[in-house]
């Protein structure tokens, strides 16, 4: 008998909530999260968008200024969400203490841009070093400035899997660490890994979730560059336009989303509340060009009928989808297509909605937040809509405008992005 | 009921050499690898030594270029073209068909791209006044944006390993795992349960690193990790010697074939050796300190043991983590003892580190490839450079020079940064002297 897994807390740290009521709240209640890069715009600073976190205070974590300066934005957003989960999962230092070995953490991250300031101070010493005010600096002299101007610790900031290593610690888990970095998917493989975890009985309760911080500038120029960033410079709020005709980019964000993961049976031994049920799981890739998606979606077809037959027969389909589509064309068009081979293989015609359009893209933990709207829908029978959807690119039966309420007992996330990595699995309402 | 897991092929990118055959050759000679660096003017660093990939040429028809659309393509960076050249070697040397690829995952200890400071520096300069303030919301219009985004998007971790996807036609389950220097011993070992669990009947595992570049080695020597005696690289790297005194950076990338066993049969594939057991833990301590009790090495290792039903008594060999920093060479030697109790004299333990500096996020596989070659060759590789014992390293260390031993299994530890542990257990296949 295989074990069941079940999910007994999150946390959240969004551009629309610190925490996951404020975060679900906006949700439902169609809010945007999107707003001004610069808050002084002129004619030559044109407006951009970004989805960034807004009053997050991380000394709330209870840590020390001095550690905290040790830590990149990733892991510190991380370490709100985690608190949080802890929290709500009843992990409290007794429970920790008997867990420990038993705990462990996956974490989905992206790479964190380079600090400009950082290395702005360090041009400047190495003009120091330069014949001519006009040379170009080469890695001989940047060295030497970068030897005695940098942060001296600013490599603890950038190593990714520092965000776990910090979690860990906060928690005080000593179980399996791993530290995903599969793109816009990453969270996806990441409650992939925690599961699988739990059920081969290397852990009683796994954290898994994800982590991005891409409102820097040169994340964002990175972004537009590549043209997947919108540039659409006015309302902000319309900016992300997932599966529309008229979408022209997601807006960059960042956030973290960590759901908690245990085994059934620990579950009921501790007595804690169960949010819903983890189904299945099922991954694949594009196997195609690294940052553009294959047209038909394949990967992301693969990922998502390997979930849905992996389901119990006798359950109901998922009612509804909770799409990666962030309003980028081609990738919102390759996942509408994956929607209807995976789907029209069980001739089933699924609810769709895309928070992004209300989150900005948030990258590594865009499936995390996904997963964490899903436990909540599951929960309250409430589905987010989907915002700025007037010229849909395919038929589904898309939320809009407003959140619908409907019974769900089952619901489907999926992650698939960059890299061709796609990701989904199905949650359930939790029934003995 | 678990699946069997072979090993059959195998392929190589390191500072000792870039096929299997060049890598033993020269770790069974204790021949190092830690040269001055020449990829770049070193001039300005505080180390100027690293193990770096000497005459490196990517084989196969290997594309080197990235065309993102019309106007932007990049060169592939050196940790790609190391991963492509050993996920050749390995495929070439295991002989599977396309359709077995289709079906496979992959599961790549990667590191990111090293940052290019002379670009950054020209799309700055502009921006920059002398009061360290850079006006940012203008950089958007530099002329170097372009080129600056595309090199920004391809350092990314997962890249290498979406290309191999693209490249080999992999459409299963394709992971990129970053778990510093343990990286890609827990890529073979998640990639190990994925066969041993029936959820695939190939996987590729492995990894790949470059963190030499001049940024990579500043914020290591920031936090006082590194050797500093670069008047003879070679001689810098010294795993448990009493005047060790840091690591060595190195690079490189290692890829493993790992094979349903009854498949790898039926097809007859070489079998150079089984996986059997996979243990990981976290320290939860500190995010630049091992534990000093080795609490999280100990458990991660008494776990691969358990997975594999293992007796600590039928350990032949040991291939360290053995970094040559004071610490981990002394919280592992305590692991060792803690988890071997009486027997702990009687494990041959060495560190390949010595010669090939530390790759990290690569260093695991190619120790899982060195440990291989041992059992298949029947010699422990040494640990050179180790002269003057230390009192609290106090195992039997294959000081210096290469050992016959006669031994089924091997143990592979690897210890990251952040306090990720993980080890490895590795049975002798069906091949002897296959070099």
């Amino acid at each position: 008998m295989e074990k069941r897994i079940v999910i007994t807390g999150f946390g959240a740290v969004t551009p629309i909530g610190n925490d996951i009521e404020t975060f679900w709240q906006s949700l439902i209640e169609a809010r945007s999260g999107i707003g001004l890069m610069h808050a002084d715009t002129s004619d030559e600073i044109l407006p951009v968008f970004v989805a960034d976190v807004k009053n997050f205070d991380a000394s709330k974590t209870g840590l020390p200024s001095r550690k905290l300066k040790l830590m990149g934005r990733t892991a510190q957003l991380m370490l709100g969400a985690v608190a949080e989960a802890a929290r709500e999962a009843g992990l409290d230092c007794e429970t920790m203490e008997n867990l420990a070995e038993r705990c462990g953490i996956i974490v989905g991250v992206g790479m964190l841009n380079a600090d400009i300031t950082e290395f702005a101070k360090t041009i400047i010493a190495a003009r120091r070093f330069l014949a001519n005010e006009t040379d170009p600096i080469d890695v001989e002299n940047y060295s030497r400035a970068a030897n005695t101007e940098m942060f001296p610790l600013w490599l603890l900031r950038h190593i990714p899997n520092m965000v776990a290593a910090h979690s860990g610690i906060s928690l005080k888990s000593r179980g399996i660490s791993n530290t995903v970095m599969n793109g816009c998917a990453s969270a996806a493989f990441a409650v992939g890994e925690a599961a699988r975890i739990i059920k081969r009985g290397d852990a009683d309760v796994m954290l898994a979730g994800g982590v991005d911080a891409r409102t820097n500038t040169f994340a964002v120029l990175r972004y537009l560059e590549l043209g997947w960033q919108t540039k659409r410079t006015e309302d902000s709020a319309g900016a992300s336009k997932p599966f529309d005709h008229n979408a022209s980019g997601f807006v960059s964000g960042e956030a973290a989303g960590v759901i908690v993961l245990e085994s059934l049976e620990h579950a009921e031994k501790r007595g804690v509340r169960i949010y819903a049920e983890i189904g299945s799981c099922g991954f694949g890739n594009d196997a195609f060009d690294v940052l553009h998606p294959e047209p038909e979606g394949r990967g992301l077809t693969r990922a998502i009928s390997k979930c849905l037959s992996a389901e119990d027969k006798k359950l109901p389909m998922p009612e509804v989808v909770f799409s990666s589509a962030s309003g980028v064309p081609e990738y919102d068009s390759a996942a509408a297509q994956a929607l209807k081979n995976s789907f029209g293989e069980f001739n089933f015609n699924p609810t769709v909605t895309a928070t992004r359009s209300m989150l900005g893209h948030t990258h590594a933990a865009s499936f995390a937040l996904d997963a964490i709207a899903a436990v909540k829908s599951l929960n309250e029978n409430i589905i987010p809509p989907t915002l700025n959807l007037s010229n849909p690119i395919a038929d589904f039966d898309f939320v809009t405008e407003t959140s619908r309420e409907m019974p769900i007992s089952s619901a489907l996330v999926t992650g698939y992005g960059i890299g061709g990595h796609a990701g989904a699995v199905t949650l359930r309402r939790f029934e003995q | 009921m678990k699946k069997r897991v072979a090993v059959t092929g195998m392929g190589i990118v390191s500072s000792v050499g870039c096929t299997i055959e060049k890598f033993w050759e020269s770790i069974a000679n204790g021949v190092s690898g830690v040269k001055s660096i020449s990829q770049y003017n070193a001039g300005g660093l505080p180390v100027k030594i690293a193990g770096e990939v000497k005459d490196f040429s990517c084989n196969g028809n290997c594309e080197k270029l990235y065309k993102f659309n019309e106007t932007l393509s990049i060169a592939y960076d050196r940790r790609t073209l190391f991963a492509i050249s050993a996920t050749e070697q390995a495929l070439k040397d295991a002989g599977l068909n396309e359709n077995l690829l289709a079906d496979a995952n992959l599961y790549l200890g990667a590191g990111e791209g090293q940052n290019c400071v002379e670009l950054i520096s020209k799309l700055l300069t502009p921006y920059i006044n002398n009061e360290n303030y850079c006006d940012e919301a203008k950089l958007f219009d530099s002329k170097y944006a372009g080129e600056f985004a595309i090199h920004d998007q391809m350092m990314e971790a997962t890249i290498p390993a979406s290309l191999i996807a693209k490249r080999y036609g992999i459409c299963g389950e394709v992971m990129t795992s970053l778990t510093a220097c343990a990286a890609s011993s827990q890529a073979i070992g998640e990639a190990m349960l994925r066969v041993q669990n029936g959820e695939c009947t190939v996987a590729l595992a492995g990894g790949t690193h470059t963190m030499t570049a001049a940024l990579d080695v500043i914020g290591f020597s920031k936090l006082s990790a590194l050797s500093k005696c670069f008047d003879k690289p070679e001689r810098a790297s010294r795993p448990f010697d009493l005047n060790r005194n840091g690591f060595v950076l190195g690079e490189g990338a290692g890829m493993l074939i790992l094979e349903e066993f009854e498949q790898a049969k039926k097809r007859g594939a070489t079998i150079y050796a089984e996986l059997i057991g996979y243990g990981a833990s976290s320290d939860a301590y500190r995010v630049t300190d091992m534990h000093p009790e080795a609490i999280g090495a100990v458990a991660a290792i008494e776990s691969a043991l358990n997975s594999a039903g293992i007796q600590p008594k039928e350990i032949g060999y040991v291939n360290a983590h053995g970094t040559s920093t004071l610490e981990n060479d002394r919280s592992e030697t305590k692991a060792l003892h803690k988890v071997f109790g009486k027997y702990a004299s009687e494990i041959p333990v060495s560190s390949i580190k010595s010669m090939t500096g530390h790759a990290v996020a690569a260093a695991g596989v190619m120790e899982m490839i060195a440990s291989i070659l041992a059992l298949s060759e029947q010699v422990l590789p040494p640990t050179i450079n180790l002269e003057t014992p230390d009192p609290e390293c106090d195992l039997d260390y294959v000081p210096n020079f290469a050992r016959a031993k006669n031994f089924d299994v091997a143990l592979s530890n690897s210890f990251g940064f952040g306090g990720q542990n993980v080890a490895l257990l590795v049975r002798k296949g069906e091949v002897n002297k296959f070099l």
